[in-house]
């Protein structure tokens, strides 16, 4: 085969590296420069940061609001969770909270608010809403999960459904909307309650309440109450759905997301297209896949870390990650629900349990050992393998 | 029993668990060495990775790979997997590429075990061929393409080379050498439609025809066109995953969430790395996924260490493309949408390459689109009545250059309106009504999860005066510091998922170069 002719064929080698050699040595031996766009990536997620708490604020009984000081702008997009990371006595948690706040006290004050209610034997709710207070110190991870509006997968007409504290993302949607909304999306919030008293942030919600956001409140158990009465039924979805084509949010506790997706599917509505978040975590001795027997049980967790091997209890109702934080070993986790896979650890011995719903692991890694450790429960002594913190 | 997390000194640090580090840390294992693999993110692969979606496993960037083969004649990876005992599944793909372009709208079917006749005949039928001469010349070219794989394939293996035996055993691979893929195609006195229909692959070199060293275009379809294209069924994380397996079994320690923020050097000579958290760990080899970029520019400790010759040879080299693709699961099947193809390269403004090269590296218009839908190939890729879609086109490393953090999300949605849109009229479906989760995937993504200088997939790009074969004949000379190695799109065989292996190896033989100097110099 000749290219060009036998020659210049044969010197191929040569005067590519001729060339290459000449532009060497043409180069300026100037120290090089740091790249703008991981400059620009690093901004954008800045990883775990220390933050101060600079209001709290008594929403209702047993509810208060967050105020947490960045010292930069926290990008984020409305729907979006930080996670919090907390010691507490011996313990080392991190727990998610959906952003309350708009874009705009991110971008002006530098400010993250959330919300949080104190749960029935909530170790760190309880902590946060008796215990935090201003001048506080927290470590903070921020913009994190999916559950935000997508102009291009959402329609413009957003039905949001939401369960108590759960209304926490759909304030920050709504503020954020009333502040810019370029694609002119409309939201109509259906809030359920059980109580006028629980409605939180109800003075914030009646002022969003027009142009294009709706809010509408459905208690379950307030006589008096002249709005509407029960819970959000096919009915009331009915009643104030948009009449066009719509996309559904929702956030409330799993008992809820449950029955909303019942009252959904009776309307025709394709159930894969809701997004959902829901809190109040999972109760394995409920779940008909787990052994009875090995309830209340207590097992051995052999923890690889590093070249460290460390020992610690762990009880079969409660997560990996839960066994490790009570233990204060740091373990990173984010969206605590099996999902996120952050806190992905390599199982090398012993049985497993992963609940089936949001078991958001890769197949290799199901095929390998590998489980996300909030969303994994020890049935057996264990070894395990987590990084190095 | 031990209560450090690490060993205060190991033989090699690899910075980096991708597939490049990892082979690379497998490699040195087997040689003898006792190796720490530390990698920042939670996960093994790099950009060989998925993520989860709606309770679906998505892959994060590969389309398709090279250097698979079938059961019958196993090509290099699936000889690599074999050897270590992991069993990836494997799926081939049929057809190398649909190939749209103003009146062109092409199926070129992929050859079987270095059979090259159903690619020259689409190709021949689709340009019009009455006497069957295109046909014959279009094998021709593809065994010339297939000397040069077969050549390449034993230089890379075969570790020493020189420039004698190089003219004697291997004669068209160094002919070609000295040329542009553009200049090949122009001996073949190819018709534009033919030479067009075969430059469909040039964006997975990311250099236009008439810059890109014919030596890798042609190393790269050979095996395209006669093995075949394949993909791991279940993603690139599979590979991965089974590395670091395979690593772990062999007593490699492997570290997740560890960022090296430094790497320490005394008297040009590697001393280890330290870490984000501040702990300092000794090696006397470092290997580092990181771009030299940002080695020189940031990692090395003290700054006064870095050579003046190493800015130099970085700047000589142009650091290669990113990515942005819009991942789609759609809420219907492939049939039901008419998708009908695994793989489309849709040339929306025509097929000069320069053209298109210079204005994605601009934020203007992007008008080389590539299309992947796995559900064509591989019917499990995503639940029943839905399926996963990705438009993807890879912008320059100045295309992201000048955006504020302010405005991304509208950057982004710009170009992924253009997309939806240009993607929507071809398939003739409206894409935007049948979206279920939307990820879109940018150079600041891909800086964040890998740390990838610029956000850069490709490494540098490949020219005539930044070409590998100039790159192999003078590595020697490029140690510049004693102990410090590279494993990673960045090393001499460029991007790719089957290429991040031969990297890991280049990596590994570099380690072994220098240390066999050492010896020497010892003695």
């Amino acid at each position: 085969m000749i290219i060009k002719n036998k020659f210049a064929d044969s010197m191929g080698a040569f005067r590519v590296t001729k060339v290459r050699n000449q532009a060497i040595s043409e180069a300026s031996d100037s120290p090089l420069l740091e790249d703008e766009v991981t400059l620009k990536a690093r901004k954008l997620h800045q990883g775990s940061l220390p933050t101060t708490v600079c209001d709290v604020e008594e929403m209702c009984a047993g509810v208060k609001r967050f105020t947490f000081q960045f010292s930069f702008i926290p990008y984020f997009t409305p729907g979006q969770y930080l996670s919090l990371r907390l010691k507490i006595g011996d313990s080392i948690v991190s727990r998610p909270y959906s952003i309350c706040s708009s874009r705009s006290l991110a971008k002006e004050q530098h400010q993250l608010q959330i919300i949080v209610k104190k749960a029935d034997g909530g170790f760190v709710s309880s902590y946060l809403v008796d215990r935090l207070s201003i001048g506080d110190h927290v470590e903070i991870e921020y913009g994190l999960g999916e559950f935000t509006i997508d102009r291009f997968r959402d329609k413009p007409k957003i039905l949001a459904i939401a369960g108590g504290v759960g209304i926490t993302p759909f304030l920050s949607m709504a503020k954020s909307l009333q502040e810019s909304n370029p694609h002119g999306i409309e939201m109509t919030i259906l809030y359920g309650c059980q109580k006028e008293s629980e409605i939180v942030a109800k003075k914030e919600l009646d002022a969003l309440n027009h142009d294009h956001v709706r809010v509408i409140y459905v208690l379950a158990d307030e006589p008096s109450w002249t709005g509407e009465h029960g819970f959000i039924s096919t009915e009331i979805i009915q009643k104030y759905a948009p009449k066009e084509p719509y996309s559904v949010f929702f956030c409330g506790p799993t008992a809820m997301k449950y029955f909303v997706i019942k009252e959904l599917s009776k309307l025709k509505y394709d159930i894969r297209k809701i997004r959902m978040e829901s809190f109040g975590g999972i109760d394995i001795s409920k779940d008909t896949r787990y052994p009875k027997d090995l309830l209340d049980k207590y097992y051995k967790l052999t923890i690889h870390r590093g070249m460290e091997t460390l020992t610690v209890d762990a009880f079969v109702q409660e997560p990996i990650a839960v066994a490790l934080e009570r233990a204060g070993i740091k373990i990173h986790t984010r969206c605590r629900g099996g999902v996120c896979g952050i806190c992905r650890i390599k199982v090398i011995s012993g049985n497993v349990y992963v609940p089936e719903e949001n078991d958001g692991r890769r197949d290799a890694d199901k095929k390998l050992g590998y489980v996300h450790c909030c969303h994994a429960y020890p049935m057996s002594d264990l070894e395990i393998k987590i990084p190095i913190e | 029993m031990p209560t450090a997390p690490f060993k205060s000194k190991y033989d090699v640090i690899v910075i980096g668990a991708s597939l490049a580090g990892l082979s690379c840390a497998l490699e040195l294992k087997k040689h003898g060495y006792d190796v720490l693999v530390l990698e920042q993110h939670n996960l093994p692969g790099g950009v060989a990775t998925s993520f989860v979606r709606g309770g679906v496993e998505i892959e994060a960037s590969l389309h398709e790979m090279i250097g698979v083969g079938s059961d019958l004649h196993p090509l290099r990876v699936r000889r690599y997997f074999e050897k270590l005992g992991a069993k990836i599944d494997w799926v081939r793909i049929p057809y190398c590429y649909r190939f749209v372009s103003g009146d062109i709208d092409v199926r070129i079917r992929a050859g079987h075990d270095g059979d090259y006749s159903a690619p020259s005949l689409d190709i021949a039928n689709a340009c019009g061929d009455p006497d069957g001469k295109l046909f014959q010349k279009l094998m021709d070219f593809f065994a010339l393409c297939h000397k040069v794989y077969q050549s390449a394939n034993s230089v890379n293996t075969g570790g020493k080379i020189n420039k004698l035996s190089l003219y004697f055993k291997h004669h068209d691979f160094v002919t070609v050498a000295g040329y542009s893929t553009k200049e090949v195609f122009e001996a073949f006195k190819f018709p534009q439609k033919v030479i067009d229909i075969l430059s469909a692959y040039w964006i997975y070199m990311a250099s236009p025809i008439d810059e890109l060293p014919f030596t890798l275009y042609g190393y790269m379809i050979a095996d395209y066109f006669g093995y075949g294209p394949y993909i791991p069924a279940h993603t690139s994380h599979d590979m991965a995953a089974n590395l670091e397996a395979a690593a772990e079994k062999q007593g490699i320690q492997v570290e997740f969430c560890q960022k090296v923020d430094k790497i320490v050097v005394n008297n040009c000579k590697v001393q280890g790395v330290r870490l984000a958290s501040g702990q300092e760990i000794a090696a006397d080899f470092v290997v580092s996924g990181a771009y030299p970029n940002t080695v020189y520019s940031s990692m090395i400790e003290p700054k006064s260490e870095v050579p003046p010759i190493a800015n130099k040879t970085v700047r000589a080299m142009e650091v290669s493309v990113s990515v942005f693709s819009v991942i789609l699961l759609l809420d219907a099947s492939a049939d039901e949408l008419g998708i009908t193809d695994y793989a489309t390269f849709y040339a929306t403004d025509g097929m000069d390459t320069s053209a298109i090269f210079a204005r994605g590296r601009t934020d203007g218009d992007w008008d080389y689109i590539t299309s992947v839908c796995p559900n064509v190939i591989h019917k499990n890729a995503s639940p029943e009545g839905t399926c996963l879609y990705s438009i993807t086109y890879l912008p320059g490393p100045d295309a992201f250059e000048d955006i504020d953090l302010e405005h991304y999300q509208e950057y982004k949605g710009r170009h992924v309106a253009d997309f939806l849109d240009k993607e929507s009229k071809r398939l003739g479906v409206n894409l935007e009504d049948h979206i279920l989760e939307i990820v879109v995937e940018t150079p600041l993504t891909v800086s964040h999860y890998t740390g990838a200088y610029h956000g850069a997939i490709y490494g540098y790009r490949n020219m005539m005066n930044n070409h590998a074969v100039a790159r192999t004949l003078t590595k020697g000379k490029e140690y510049f510091i004693d102990g410090l190695a590279f494993a990673g799109a960045h090393q001499i065989c460029g991007d790719g998922m089957a290429p991040a292996f031969d990297n890991g190896l280049l990596g590994a033989q570099d380690v072994m170069a220098m240390d066999a100097k050492r010896k020497g110099a010892k003695r």
